[in-house]
């Protein structure tokens, strides 16, 4: 059976989980355990991944990844991007540096989000307005990167599912575009 | 004659719309032109063929849209894509054509359509801001994503979006948006305005594949045999409905 999925990554306590959680059909699968790094304010963070998925009306399956959030967790990113739809990228606002946590899942899944879509989620806007979008929208500029960058929280589901129709609309564009010089169908 | 759905001086008192025909083969047109005429007790306008000053095209799916005849540019103020895909949502009508399915097409157009003479006499004094409709088939490249101020209104974020991954004309943004070629227009105007809009050269490529000139680091991806059908089906499992508000937030 065919499978489709769509990866979110993001700094930990962006909301991978939540997310997912948000859209799919099942309880989310995570590889959460209790968190022995003390510089991240949790209990519990995601080691592994995180797992949701959608049956589509054909019965094929839409699968729906939580990447770890930590960079020594890389070598994931580049095992789970293979076959991937596109990419979310949770941004979370409280973070020392947002900017440059930005930087870091933009160069790691640089590949991924060069032949296929990316959306950029910032969260905790309402309490930590800076940097604001037109910042983190020069930051793209300036590494060659357009693609949509706008507040979310994801603890509401019709947030979340506009952050995957806005990826459904480059994928559409794109699939179009590709008819449209190859013929292709 | 019996005339179920309107009496004979409400017909007569229609207002006229006009429409025209791009790309289509010669039987695709007559039938599509018989249709209409078979639909002319029932649409709440006068539908009339007219090449030279439709405010209504329809176009083929298959049809370069960049090369709409000059007087269509800059007359047409909607324009109605066929196709054999389904689930296109607005503004788009799946071959082979269902009559109720253009009935209702040509209703909701029909209402949208300001007829000529009255967007003459309003363009008089209109704002300055109205983007020049000679650049309708002008392919155009976003620079940047833009500030939250020029996506508040309904649909901007959809365009904005859409503009992300290639050049693209006001046209080819109404094909792919569904939302009127007068948003798509305002949206270029607002965009250029404010300097985030560049003409692209004809075979530039998006600017992703073209800031880094370096090979994917995983295998071929999925992207390119991404089909159409997926993305439906995908919209349809979320409840996403191509041209509903919902889906035109602008919310940022």
């Amino acid at each position: 059976m065919t499978e489709h999925k769509i990866l979110f990554s993001g700094t930990t306590g962006a909301g991978k989980t939540t997310a997912i959680g948000a859209v799919s059909e099942i309880p989310p699968l995570s590889t959460d355990v209790r968190n022995t790094d003390a510089s991240v304010a949790k209990n519990m963070t995601t080691v592994g991944l995180d797992y949701g998925e959608l049956t589509l009306d054909n019965g094929e399956k839409l699968r729906l990844y939580g990447t770890p959030g930590q960079q020594r967790f890389d070598f994931m990113w580049k095992i789970l991007s293979r076959g991937a739809l596109g990419l979310i990228i949770l941004i979370d606002n409280r973070q020392p540096d947002p900017l440059a946590d930005l930087d870091m899942y933009v160069t790691g899944f640089k590949g991924l989000i060069e032949e296929t879509a990316c959306v950029i989620a910032i969260g905790r806007t309402e309490t930590h307005p800076e940097p604001n979008i037109e910042m983190f929208a020069d930051h793209l500029q300036a590494r060659g990167i357009l693609c949509p960058v706008l507040p979310a929280d994801v603890r509401d589901s019709e947030q979340v599912v506009q952050l995957l129709e806005l990826l459904l609309l480059q994928l559409d564009a794109k699939a179009r575009a590709s008819i449209e010089t190859t013929g292709d169908t | 004659m019996n005339l179920p759905l309107a009496p004979h001086d409400a017909l007569a008192q229609r207002s006229v719309r006009k429409f025209s025909v791009f790309g289509l083969d010669s039987r695709e047109e007559l039938v599509l032109k018989s249709f209409i005429r078979l639909l002319a007790h029932r649409t709440h306008h006068a539908w009339q063929y007219a090449p030279t000053t439709a405010e209504l095209c329809f176009v083929s799916e298959g049809a370069k849209k960049s090369r709409l005849p000059a007087h269509l540019v800059q007359q047409v103020q909607q324009i109605l894509l066929l196709g054999t895909n389904s689930s296109n949502g607005m503004g788009y009508l799946q071959m082979p054509l269902r009559t109720h399915e253009l009935e209702a097409e040509l209703n909701r157009i029909g209402a949208l359509i300001a007829p000529a003479d009255v967007a003459k006499s309003t363009s008089v004094g209109a704002p300055a801001a109205m983007p020049d409709k000679s650049l309708d088939t002008q392919p155009m490249r976003m620079l940047r994503w833009p500030p939250p101020a020029l996506l508040k209104a309904p649909g901007r974020l959809r365009l904005a979006t859409l503009m992300t991954g290639k050049q693209m004309t006001v046209f080819g943004l109404q094909l792919s948006s569904g939302l009127s070629l007068e948003e798509c227009r305002a949206f270029f105007g607002e965009l250029m305005a404010a300097n985030l809009l560049a003409i692209a050269p004809p075979a530039q490529l998006p600017p992703q594949a073209s800031a880094q000139n370096v090979a994917p680091a995983s295998p071929p991806p999925q992207q390119s045999k991404t089909s159409i059908s997926l993305i439906s089906r995908i919209r349809m499992r979320l409840g996403i409905q191509m041209g509903s508000p919902s889906n035109n937030k602008g919310g940022t």
